[in-house]
């Protein structure tokens, strides 16, 4: 649902005030967000709506962060911790959402696309060596702590930039859902064994 | 004892019913995950996807990997996302860690739970343990037993057929059925592998089949410290008619379906008793009257030279019996190895209590036939009632178990029936003769037959005289004999036959004093 409030004067306007309060809660749609064509504005608004979007993206990542560090709070078993991991991937999803947008230039989406991808491998790279390091000084029998950090590698957040997302960040399409009738299979569609001689 | 067919038949069942947790309990994965796609085959309009930790989300049914992630919470969060998209779509996960309690995990499959009986999906769960109750009452359950020996025969027939071009067969289909008896028990991988080293032999004759034997020993014997038994001859026990009248009824519940009734499978009996009246040959006959193998646990073999290492031993081959099952586990003198009291009595007390959980814990289809010669050492625990299903006192025969016995080992060793008078004499004679003492004197009789080289039984004062020159046991220790008795007596029922004063009104066996 659209806020009346987000809609501005101009079509530039309507993008900041989006951005601004996509900024505070990212789960809020984007739809109504007007096209941009490269040529209806000055090189200068261009830059200026461009860092706008940056720094909308750069608070939802810090939120992110702080959830992130807080992970580790009072969780139970390194399965809850995988869990916890996927529960941060909404707002992965919906940052590369944003830098999907149609309504942007190609050239916008391009360069967005490649920042949002490079900063959630840098925060996946470091997030792994970190945990490593604390790992390496803590007293978790050492099989605990190569299960955690499997598991911390297994959930990795990289994946969440291949999902199409929802407006809540959510995956829209899980899996590709074979419609109807598959193709035949045999009974016993086994690797059937054989000698070697 | 649902085999692959009628596990596929039920798990199809659950499916159209769309059960939203279908739990099937296995050793065997692959095979399960056949079953699964069989049934699945039958039901094709539904979505199936299968995961595993190895290779992510696949479409089951034409096996195409349609997520490398392995993650078991990523995949649960797809699970999520697609049971709210679109109803009947069922998820199969194998080798899913740490459900057999309250964790998070299981926590978290019993939400999704939840989730898919909304939207008509399903969660199938493939896993060797049973899972957490709280899960588990969410759906129904299924277990795969190992394959049958007709199952057995029929994947022997397929690799054999694949082999006939470049390998020499001697096996006709008889040699097949054998060889699929003897390999039952195995899993299905273990079977093929088997056959498969056999095959690369470049032939395959009748005399292979023993081989199979020794290979199936190697498989259970390395990996468990249970002995295989073989059962050849036809085991007949004179007299215990109370014990052979209560055996019936546990026979009866041991090929009841695992989950079909609220009772579990019987846990055993324990038989205590003077020596050599039959413990020992029970539980052999038990194990051949209800066609399941027998397997030996050698306690006194269990008690290791390590810190831990009984523990771990007993362990292992308590499992391999689960593995084996469903059969019988004959531990004897039960005691040697879980005497408290004597020499390192804080490993054999955790013996006791190691073994009292699985007896009270374990499901699987596993009879104990427990036999203890030395009762004052048996730690008490494991007496108290509900341990074993039942204890039985193995007395000396009595006048009616004698004359059995007697007619019995005369017509195996002699070919002969003993005429009534003689037979009525030697049942005077016996009086204090185990079931051992009988059958040995009967077949020094007829060595003595062999060797004079006639079929014809002496004369009937020469067999009394055979008769009357043993002492028994029980007259040259009496007092183990009392001993044992006033122990047995009102611990014990009598495995022998009800004395005059028992009242057959009630229907069942009642617990009568021993005198
Ligand atoms: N009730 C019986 N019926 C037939 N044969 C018997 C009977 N009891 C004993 N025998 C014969 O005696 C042999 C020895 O008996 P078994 O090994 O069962 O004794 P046991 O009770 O286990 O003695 P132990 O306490 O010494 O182990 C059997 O193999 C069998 O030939
Ligand atoms: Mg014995």
């Amino acid at each position: 649902m659209t806020s009346n409030n987000l809609l501005g004067a101009s079509p530039y306007e309507t993008w900041v005030r989006t951005l601004k309060a996509w900024s505070q809660d990212p789960t809020i749609s984007l739809e109504h967000l007007p096209a941009l064509q490269d040529d209806t504005y000055s090189p200068d608004t261009a830059n200026r709506l461009l860092h706008a979007i940056i720094d909308a993206m750069s608070a939802v990542n810090e939120r992110w962060l702080a959830d992130l560090g807080r992970i580790f709070d009072n969780y139970r078993d390194p399965y809850e911790l995988g869990r916890r991991l996927v529960q941060l991937r909404p707002a992965i999803a919906r940052s590369m959402q944003l830098a999907s947008h149609p309504s942007l230039p190609q050239t916008f989406r391009d360069a967005l696309q490649s920042s949002v991808r490079s900063t959630i491998e840098r925060n996946q790279r470091e997030f792994e060596e970190s945990f490593e390091t604390t790992l390496r000084h803590s007293d978790l029998p050492k099989s605990t702590r190569e299960q955690l950090l499997r598991t911390v590698r297994e959930n990795s957040f990289v994946r969440a930039l291949n999902h199409e997302a929802k407006q809540t960040g959510e995956r829209l399409v899980a899996v590709a859902l074979p419609e109807g009738v598959h193709d035949p299979v045999e009974r016993q569609p086994r690797h059937q064994r054989r000698i070697i001689l | 004892m649902p085999d692959f067919n009628q596990t596929r038949t039920i798990l199809g069942s659950y499916l159209s019913a769309r059960v939203p947790l279908i739990v099937i309990r296995t050793i065997e994965t692959d095979r399960a995950m056949d079953v699964v796609r069989s049934a699945a085959a039958d039901l094709r309009s539904l979505g199936y996807y299968e995961h595993s930790r190895t290779e992510g989300l696949k479409d089951l049914l034409n096996g195409q990997v349609v997520e490398d992630d392995t993650s078991l919470a990523g995949a649960l969060e797809n699970a999520r996302v697609t049971f709210k998209a679109r109803s009947n779509v069922n998820f199969v996960f194998t080798d899913v860690e740490d459900i057999d309690q309250e964790t998070s995990t299981s926590r978290h499959l019993a939400e999704m739970v939840r989730l898919a009986e909304r939207n008509s999906g399903s969660i199938i769960l493939v896993v060797a343990k049973p899972v957490w109750s709280g899960l588990g009452r969410l759906g129904m359950s299924v277990s795969l037993d190992l394959p049958t020996t007709e199952e057995m025969a029929q994947r022997l027939a397929e690799i054999i057929d694949e082999h006939a071009q470049i390998v020499r067969i001697e096996w006709q289909h008889s040699d097949v059925r054998r060889a699929a008896e003897i390999l039952t028990g195995m899993t299905e991988l273990e079977a093929v592998n088997v056959l498969m080293t056999l095959l690369t032999k470049r032939q395959l004759l009748v005399s292979d089949i023993p081989v199979l034997s020794e290979y199936k020993d190697n498989i259970f014997g390395e990996l468990s410290g249970l002995e295989r038994i073989h059962l050849r001859e036809n085991y007949r026990v004179g007299g215990l008619r109370q014990l052979q009248q209560w055996l019936k009824r546990s026979e009866f519940r041991m090929k009841e379906e695992l989950g079909s009734s609220p009772v579990p499978p019987p846990k055993g009996v324990l038989l205590v008793g003077i020596p050599g009246c039959g413990k020992s040959l029970s539980a052999k006959a038990i194990a051949h009257n209800w066609h399941l193998p027998l397997y030996r646990l050698d306690m006194a073999g269990i008690l290791g030279m390590y810190v831990g290492q009984s523990e771990s031993q007993l362990r292992e081959a308590l499992e391999a019996a689960e593995r084996v099952a469903p059969c019988v586990l004959w531990i004897d003198e039960i005691e040697k190895a879980l005497a408290t009291g004597l020499g390192d009595s804080g490993t054999s007390k955790r013996l006791v209590g190691q073994f009292l959980f699985w007896l009270q814990e374990s499901i699987a289809k596993v009879f104990i036939v427990a036999t203890a010669n030395d009762v004052a050492s048996l730690p008490p625990e494991l007496l108290r009632k509900g341990r074993f299903d039942e204890m039985f006192f193995v007395d000396l025969p009595d006048r009616n178990d004698r004359e059995e016995i007697l007619r019995m080992y005369f017509q195996k060793y002699t070919d002969t029936d003993i005429s009534p008078v003689l037979g009525a004499e030697l049942v005077d004679l016996t009086e204090g003769f185990s079931g051992s003492d009988i059958d040995a004197t009967v077949r020094d009789i007829a060595v003595s037959m062999r060797i004079k080289g006639t079929a014809m039984l002496p004369p009937d004062a020469e067999v009394r005289d055979w008769f009357a020159d043993v002492v028994p046991y029980s007259r040259s220790n009496p007092e183990d004999v009392s001993a044992i008795r006033a122990w047995a007596q009102g611990r014990c029922l009598v495995a022998g036959s009800p004395s005059a004063d028992f009242d057959p009104g009630i229907g069942g066996i009642r617990r009568r004093l021993i005198v």
